[in-house]
């Protein structure tokens, strides 16, 4: 293990950190104080579970981890780069690299099919094509989807859409995925696999993985539960072994 | 260049029924400027014969002039209004996009590619509607229908171009989690 010179914690380098993060968005009149100053850290292989209501600012901690948008103040360090100094352009070039996003309600696109709607995030890139295919069909069947590779979203369930949207956040291999109310939309049964599922790849994988819910189920499956209200932090079982004893009770 | 403009083809192929809608919106002033400018030579060419002077064959110039500047405001006003649309209805794809880290050269080009293809496609569908209209007047002669046909594919081409700027560019410029969480 090494140590962290300044930090009190010991450990490896976080994947993200926050610092003292703070967002307000101006509604109209209003100013909403999103995050009131949240400062933590995710360490490599954590599976870590933001409980709250809505407007507890869990999502909004969720995009600005993800370099989806900018504090208003704070710092978010991504794999060792704190991301204030970047350009928009090196911004999305951090995401396109380092993280994969699920959201709410898929946002899958109607008219591909589950195997193009997977390879999306690499459509751009001077990759093979081939490769990326092939990559996409392993990644579909990992998620239980293998025969469903030529489907359109709406000749699937909602289950299974979300299925195919984990596969399009892992198909970048990012460090870090971060999931926002994956189950909201989804019936008990169906939510709770989706969390076993990422459950799976968190431990098979290795995947660093952050999901927001206010499932209070949800947070069984995390190696880590933090609490948020009125965007703050309330409470956190602190960083818990990657791949802790919850491996056993979930298997 | 190639991926996004590979990608605009696959979303244009794919919205099949709305695409060619799209592309006929575009026909319509690409067959009015196609009529109007296979029909003019051939008028001036007449107007000529009947040695009505150089006053006539200066108003068939004008009209000419004033008759296709009148389609290319319409052809582009038609690719600006769509093409906003097609922005508005795909939000949670540029979303997506933002999110997956695809850079914002590459967002921009697969929607100006879009409108570049329509106006290409409208262009050509117009002028086969327009060579249909032109039997009903004096019928231009092949190397008048060839001119009018490249200027019009060539005009309706750099016309939808010039009109997805802004469409692209509002794409671009949609903030990555209003995109998203875009409801309509």
């Amino acid at each position: 293990m090494n140590e962290n010179q300044e930090a009190p914690d010991t450990g490896p380098e976080p994947v993200v950190e926050t610092r003292d993060l703070w967002k307000l968005f101006k509604l109209g009149d209003e100013v909403v104080k999103a995050l009131k100053g949240v400062t933590l850290a995710v360490d490599p292989g954590e599976l870590v579970v933001i409980m709250g209501p809505s407007g507890s600012g869990k999502s909004t901690m969720l995009h600005l981890m993800g370099g989806l948008e900018r504090p208003t103040k704070g710092e978010i360090i991504l794999e060792g780069q704190p991301l204030s100094g970047l350009t928009e352009s090196q911004l999305s070039t951090m995401r396109h690299r380092a993280v994969g996003f699920i959201f709410q309600s898929y946002n899958l696109i109607p008219l591909l099919t589950a195997t193009e709607n997977v390879e999306l995030p690499l459509v751009f890139d001077d990759v093979d094509t081939d490769e990326v295919r092939r990559n996409c069909a392993e990644l579909l069947e990992r998620v239980g989807l293998g025969h469903r590779l030529d489907h359109t979203p709406s000749r699937m369930s909602g289950g299974e859409q979300q299925r195919v949207a984990i596969a399009r956040a892992l198909i970048g291999r990012p460090r870090l995925l971060l999931a926002d109310e994956p189950t909201a939309n989804l019936d008990h049964k169906n939510g709770e696999a989706i969390i076993e599922l990422l459950t799976t790849l968190n431990h098979e994988m290795g995947m660093t993985t952050v999901i927001s819910t206010h499932d209070r189920s949800v947070a069984e499956h995390a190696s880590r539960v933090i609490e948020m209200r009125d965007g703050k932090v309330i409470s956190d079982s602190g960083p818990g072994q990657a791949t802790s004893d919850n491996h056993l009770a979930t298997a | 260049m190639i991926r996004p403009l590979r990608y605009s083809l696959r979303m244009i192929s794919r919205a099949r029924g709305s695409a060619l809608l799209r592309s006929g919106a575009v026909a319509v002033a690409a067959a009015l400027t196609f009529f109007v400018l296979a029909q003019s030579s051939t008028v001036r060419a007449q107007a000529q014969d009947l040695a009505v002077g150089g006053i006539g064959v200066d108003t068939i110039e004008r009209a000419t002039i004033s008759l296709t500047i009148i389609a290319v405001i319409v052809g582009a006003l038609q690719v600006g209004v769509l093409m906003t649309r097609v922005v508005l209805q795909r939000m949670q794809e540029i979303g997506v996009l933002k999110a997956a880290g695809i850079s914002s050269r590459d967002i921009f080009l697969v929607f100006l590619f879009e409108s570049l293809i329509y106006g290409f496609v409208g262009g050509v569908i117009g002028c086969l509607i327009g060579l249909l209209i032109a039997v009903f007047g004096p019928m231009p002669g092949g190397e008048e229908i060839l001119r009018a046909f490249a200027i019009t594919v060539a005009l309706s081409t750099i016309v939808a171009t010039l009109a997805g700027l802004a469409p692209a560019r509002r794409a671009v410029r949609a903030p990555a989690v209003e995109a998203i969480n875009h409801a309509w």
